[in-house]
């Protein structure tokens, strides 16, 4: 219980730090569903205020860049709406009971290391995790904390490195074509496979490290055949809940094939702009892909996997150029613009050095042998002796200080004065 | 229990390897300063040659390159040291002088005003090598604090390695050749440059829109005055002869004001460079910003003389031991000026 | 002990997390300010040929300098030139490329502004001229264009000093 309320106190306050205006919404938005909660036994209704005016302020947030509308800067507001949202809901069907204690339902919603990143949990997993035979362990702090620096590795080593080119060629779309915009997608899957799992490993890390299981939300991504296969091992959570609170409502399936297409697309629509009204395009050519992308596979799994990376790459094109028309010409200037020579003469100029190609390369190695066998690696690494956890962990902070892209650049030239 | 001492140990002796391994990659990637950027190292070089100084120069680059402690020993036996370094801010200047006087206590302190036009930080490299090399202090942690420009976080002083990380791989002969020695690279405190490179066309004197000292100046101005006073050292102002960047006679009415407030001593050398006998065709190694070896022993001369006759400072060529230990640096410093001019 | 040792080393790594929350899709990538065109700032007209402040110097189009004087940046760290044409001073910094322009100060009373101003001019040519749409502090007036500005300092209701300006982030 201690532990739980240092952990509130801690949040709440870091929460607060990056402005008041949100810390007051977090609040309302907790004790307004929470309230719904008790309340929707005897008034179903309570529900459906707390899932529409949750519901509505983010889809207000999401469509501000369009309105123009002055809004609250919310942190996390896409992850606990959606806790907030399945609360409720499971609560009206009756899949739990409401929560009494406020106290666990605020934790529930608020418990930072997850409020900006996710995993977006149920509540009935997220309370087990926090209030059911919880302890604080040396294994659990020394396999956390490896895991935590194992996805600072990530973020530090190869995603920040890779935004480097991808952010180079996408600021340039005029200059940057063809054999550009295709490394530029290639290299942007990795960039954000990189750091978005990277910073999940980083979430999973420290909850572990507080006695917390939370649930994985990335299963090697990149070896689906399908794109369908491919929501089911990239943002497990937020798959699962758009397969629970929008597809399954809409009908899911179960209402022929036409239906069952639409809904796809509908729920993959939603996902689009819940990363960003400008991301609504990206969703529907998902929906569409999850929905006809099994016609597209073949009998050999390397090709499957080659074909799936190729599709979701391309369609990354919307995140490496945000204007969607931009992002469009940059996919079909790959079928229209062959200048690899150009490409492969250039690319060594767009801000990397030799070194941190070489960095680059042993650390997406270390990405591919570990990330790709977690299922195995995981179990085997937690038989070690505590001191080979450490070790690990010690070798993987001393590669993101010294190897990490971070901090002030020590550029020779900006040493360079004329003996002032 | 066995088992939990076994478990302890073990883990101990993993986090003092990885201390260990830490502590020697931050070593190897944070800038020697020994051979390219000496001006990195210049101030820790008083660590290994404190006491026994009647006067201490502190300011920036203007002292270190205009002052010549032999020069001051050659002609009137004064014993002195220069504090200086590359863009040194006054509020620096201030710590490093608070820090100077835990090692000594001088009879004179003489400050070089030209840092008064800067109040605020100008650039996070000559932060580092302001700082980087000083021991760790009340002082420094003050001066860390003082200075840290918007990018920079004091952990990265504390820790280098997060600053110098990128470093890697611009590693060159001189991290490996100094990653334990090192050695001095100034003349007890000035930097020894003999090239010539007269003065020709100099940028136009432009109008400013306020010749005001920043506020942060003469707050640190004053407790420099205090400071000193409390002490009972002399502080004396300067201005070193520099062509460029003008002092104008807004910025010089200022500092003699402050002066005369406080009873101290001012001297503007940009105005008696006749009397020095500074030739700016063969005195200044970069056009007249800074005097060369040549030019800073005439002003040493020129400022030696006022040191001794006017302020009192005593000629200690007499005194056997001091004697010895300044005349052997003489000797080094002589040849390596022959070395340079050859 | 032991627990709690280990509740304050997990309690710390959780405050680390705030500082590299890094960007994950939901959060929108920031779309980069429209860059600005250097062209669109406070040009000079030079013999014919219009020098930009944070503009790369074509010295071979324009005429001889009068002298050149190479001193220290207060920019950034490395060290500019300044070219004197007689009328005008220009002040660049090399970039490991190119010479980049980052001030065009009029020297002379005769030369004019690329509008027509002129030093010992008042605030009402300049206002005729630019516009009102200016900062003003310590007698320094500034008009901006993105990173360019004029910054004009004004004494006894005139005109002292014209600098053409690029500011460095």
């Amino acid at each position: 219980m201690l532990v739980n309320g240092l952990i509130f106190i801690v949040g709440l306050a870091v929460y607060a730090g990056y402005g008041i205006g949100g810390f007051v919404y977090l609040a309302a938005a907790v004790l307004i569903s929470y309230g719904a909660g008790l309340l929707t036994k005897k008034c179903p209704w309570a529900a459906f205020v707390s899932v529409g005016l949750n519901a509505a302020m983010l889809l207000l947030t999401k469509l501000q860049p369009v309105t123009g509308m002055p809004l609250l800067s919310v942190m996390g507001i896409s992850y606990f709406t959606l806790q907030i949202i399945s609360y409720n809901i499971d609560v009206y069907r009756g899949k739990y009971l409401p929560e009494r204690n406020l106290f666990r339902y605020a934790l529930f919603v608020t418990y930072l290391p997850h409020l900006f990143l996710g995993p977006i949990e149920r509540f009935d997993a997220m309370k087990a995790a926090l209030f059911t035979n919880r302890r604080i362990t040396l294994d659990g702090v020394l396999e956390g904390g490896a895991r935590a620096l194992w996805g600072g590795m990530k973020k530090l080593l190869i995603a920040a490195r890779l935004g480097v080119i991808t952010g180079a060629i996408g600021a340039a779309p005029e200059k940057y074509r063809g054999a550009f915009a295709l490394a530029a997608m290639v290299l942007y899957a990795l960039q954000l496979y990189a750091d978005f799992s990277g910073g999940m490993d980083m979430v999973l890390g420290i909850s572990q490290m507080l006695g917390i299981r939370l649930t994985e939300n990335f299963d090697a991504p990149y070896l689906s055949q399908t794109v369908k296969e491919f929501w089911r091992r990239w943002h497990i959570t937020l798959g699962s809940w758009l397969r629970d609170y929008v597809y399954i409502p809409l009908g899911g399936n179960r209402k022929g094939k036409v239906r069952k297409f639409l809904n796809l697309v509908i729920t993959f629509t939603v996902s689009g702009i819940w990363h960003g009204v400008q991301y609504l395009l990206w969703g529907v050519l998902h929906g569409i892909f999850v929905a006809t992308g099994e016609r597209l596979k073949t009998r050999w799994k390397l090709c499957n996997r080659i074909i799936t990376f190729i599709i979701v790459s391309f369609l990354w094109s919307f995140f490496v150029w945000p204007e969607a028309l931009t992002a469009l010409q940059m996919m079909g200037s790959v079928f229209t613009t062959f200048n690899y020579p150009e490409l492969f003469a250039q690319i060594g100029t767009m801000g990397l050095a030799v070194s941190d190609w070489l960095v680059l390369a042993v650390s997406l190695g270390a990405l591919w042998l570990v990330d790709v066998r977690r299922a195995k690696l995981q179990p085997a690494f937690a038989a070690k002796a505590p001191w080979v956890k450490l070790a690990a962990a010690a070798a993987l902070a001393l590669a993101v200080l010294l190897l990490g892209r971070y901090g002030i650049g020590f550029a020779a030239e900006s040493f360079i004065y004329s003996r002032f | 229990m066995k088992q939990k001492m076994k478990v302890f140990f073990s883990l101990l002796a993993v986090v003092l390897v990885f201390c260990l391994a830490l502590g020697l990659v931050q070593r190897l990637v944070t800038p020697k300063y020994m051979t390219d950027l000496v001006e990195g190292s210049m101030l820790s070089q008083y660590y290994r040659e404190s006491g026994g100084n009647d006067v201490i120069f502190i300011g920036d680059c203007e002292v270190y390159a205009n002052i010549s402690p032999m020069e001051l020993w050659r002609s009137r036996g004064i014993t002195s040291y220069v504090r200086g370094s590359s863009q040194q801010l006054i509020w620096q200047s201030y710590y490093i002088l608070e820090e100077t006087l835990r090692y000594e206590k001088p009879k004179a302190v003489v400050y070089n005003v030209n840092a008064m036009r800067y109040s605020e930080p100008v650039s996070e490299p000559y932060n580092r090598m302001t700082i980087d090399k000083l021991r760790w202090s009340s002082q420094k942690v003050n001066m860390i604090l003082a200075s840290m420009m918007e990018e920079e976080s004091f952990a990265s002083y504390v820790f280098p390695i997060l600053r110098y990380h990128s470093r890697f791989d611009q590693l060159t002969g001189e991290d490996l050749q100094y990653f334990f020695r090192v050695e001095d690279t100034t003349f007890r405190g000035h930097l020894l440059n003999t090239q010539v490179k007269s003065a020709g066309s100099l940028p136009a004197m432009r109008p400013q829109a306020s010749y005001e000292f920043g506020e942060i100046c003469w707050q640190y101005l004053e407790k420099m005055e205090q400071l000193c006073r409390e002490n009972g050292v002399e502080l004396i102002l300067m201005k070193a002869p520099s062509l460029y960047p003008y002092w104008y006679e807004q910025y010089d009415a200022q500092i003699a004001a402050f002066a005369q407030e406080h009873a101290l001593a001012y001297y503007n050398f940009t105005a008696c460079t006749q009397q020095i006998g500074l030739d700016f065709a063969v005195d200044t190694y970069d056009g007249g910003l800074h005097l060369n070896n040549a030019g800073a022993e005439k002003l040493s001369r020129y400022f030696a003389d006022i040191l001794a006759d006017q302020h009192g400072m005593a000629d200690h060529r007499g005194q056997a031991q001091i004697a010895e230990r300044y005349e052997e640096a003489l000797r080094r410093y002589d040849e390596a000026k022959k070395g340079q001019i050859s | 002990m032991k627990r709690g040792f280990l509740l304050l080393l997990a309690l710390l790594a959780m405050l680390s997390l705030c500082a590299c929350t890094g960007t994950a899709p939901t959060e929108p990538p920031t779309e980069p300010a429209p860059a600005f065109a250097v062209e669109d700032g406070f040009g000079f007209t030079l013999s014919g040929v219009t020098v930009y402040p944070g503009g790369v110097l074509a010295l071979d189009q324009l005429p001889q300098p009068d002298g050149v004087t190479q001193i220290p940046s207060c920019a950034n760290q490395g060290t500019d030139s300044v070219y004197n044409f007689g009328t005008v001073e220009i002040t660049a910094f090399y970039d490991g490329t190119n010479e980049i322009v980052y001030s065009i100060y009029i020297l002379d009373a005769n030369t004019p502004t690329d509008l027509g101003l002129y030093l010992g001019d008042g605030l009402e040519t300049v206002e005729s001229l630019y516009g009102k749409d200016y900062t003003l502090s310590d007698g320094l007036l500034t008009f901006r264009k993105g990173n360019s500005s004029l910054a004009l300092l004004l004494e006894n209701e005139q005109i002292i000093s014209i600098d053409h300006r690029w500011d460095f982030e």
